[in-house]
């Protein structure tokens, strides 16, 4: 029969090092996107106030993202990482993408690929309802971007706040599709990780897991996916 | 079941010194297990934490490039107004915010909470050194800048 117990600890483990995996990953991620930036603001030259101001903007959304890395390793070694952690890094991730998104070549550019991106993180804190949330969050986040350079034009307070072309309604919809069906995926890929989890450990073992849940992040009250009783949930989901 | 390796010892006597010195829970609770499985997290978790700390690093090291070059090449350029180049130090002084973060990240593996507070004070102070060595590299220019031209007038006056 299943040890839940153990199977929770071993789930809150992974969790905590999904989430540590993200954290490298997206950092990485934030060093070839800047790198990438600093060679183009190089070669365009600074020769107008715009791109000075785009450069220090850029600049200041970098070092923003950066903190939050260091703020996640910091929180999750001090044993601060709440239940909401992973929620909350999700949604300043999407947020910062779309200061990106706004700031930059606006939402016709292919900078909105980092929303897939973002979902696609999602995957690695295994969790089903995280993964929901970047998905929608995603979506939402895009059509926030879409319709405030939209109304830029109706609105004049609204005037000055990106740059860019408005895409067009079949590449609008291609977008969302297509952080729609990243999500899908991603989801799929956690549920079957998880069913084929349980299918292992109720095969007997020997050697087995942490025989209490762990107090880390990513069980009971820090449980990093914030599922807590979810957990149990999981568990007979993935059965 | 083994002991837990990164437990610590209670406090002797209800010392307070000896609790709020006492180091934090492991990043990664794995309750002690040395199986297969947990020496694979183990493993995967030491090497994510020293390879975000070096990335850490690399971006506050960019962070810093990036400004530092949008000013030199803004100067000349006249686009550099003093309202924006305090943007541009704060940007410098968060660099090396991050850097120290990096340098924090790395240390945390092995320090405790002071370690950590240290490594943070450090940062804080460094980012106020840089911004303060920006702001006189920029007087400086700007004095090379007038005595350029006082010397061009002195020289069409000969």
């Amino acid at each position: 029969m299943l040890d839940q117990r153990r199977f929770e600890g071993m789930l809150a483990a992974e969790r905590g090092a999904g989430e540590l995996r993200v954290n490298l990953l997206r950092l990485l991620a934030i060093v070839a996107f800047y790198g990438n930036h600093l060679v183009d603001l190089l070669q365009r030259g600074l020769t107008d106030r715009a791109t000075l101001h785009e450069g220090i903007a850029v600049a200041v959304v970098v070092a923003l993202w950066g903190s939050l890395v260091a703020h996640v390793v910091v929180a999750m070694r001090l044993g601060r990482a709440g239940p909401s952690l992973p929620y909350r890094v999700v949604a300043l991730d999407l947020l910062f993408a779309s200061l990106l998104v706004t700031m930059l070549d606006g939402p016709a550019s292919s900078l909105v690929m980092l929303y897939p991106v973002i979902v696609a993180s999602t995957a690695l804190r295994l969790s089903v309802p995280l993964v929901r949330f970047g998905t929608l969050g995603a979506v939402a986040s895009y059509v926030i971007v879409v319709a405030l350079r939209g109304l830029e034009g109706v609105v004049p307070r609204l005037r000055g706040i990106g740059s860019g072309d408005l895409p067009g309604t079949a590449a609008f919809v291609i977008v969302v599709l297509s952080i729609t069906v990243v999500g899908l995926l991603a989801g799929q890929g956690v549920r079957q990780a998880l069913r084929m989890a349980v299918r292992g450990l109720d095969a007997p073992s020997s050697s087995g897991g942490p025989s209490e849940a762990p107090n880390g992040p990513g069980a009971g009250d820090d449980d990093v996916t914030g599922s807590g009783n979810g957990d149990a949930s999981t568990v007979e989901e993935a059965r | 079941m083994k002991p837990s390796p990164h437990k610590q010892p209670p406090a002797v006597g209800g010392n307070p010194f000896a609790e709020r010195h006492a180091e934090p829970p492991p990043i990664i609770l794995l309750d002690g297990q040395d199986d297969a499985w947990s020496r694979s997290v183990r493993r995967d978790v030491r090497n994510d934490l020293m390879w975000t700390g070096i990335a850490l690093g690399l971006l506050g090291l960019m962070a810093v490039i990036g400004a530092v070059t949008a000013a030199i090449v803004a100067i000349p350029s006249g686009n550099l107004t003093e309202s924006n180049f305090w943007i541009v130090a704060t940007i410098v002084g968060g660099g090396i915010l991050v850097l120290m973060a990096g340098v924090a990240v790395s240390v945390i593996r092995f320090g405790d909470r002071s370690t950590l507070f240290a490594s943070t004070l450090l940062g804080i102070g460094l980012s106020v050194l840089s911004g303060v060595a920006v702001i006189l590299l920029l007087v400086l220019a700007g004095v090379i800048f007038l005595l350029a031209i006082c010397l061009s007038i002195i020289a069409k006056d000969l």
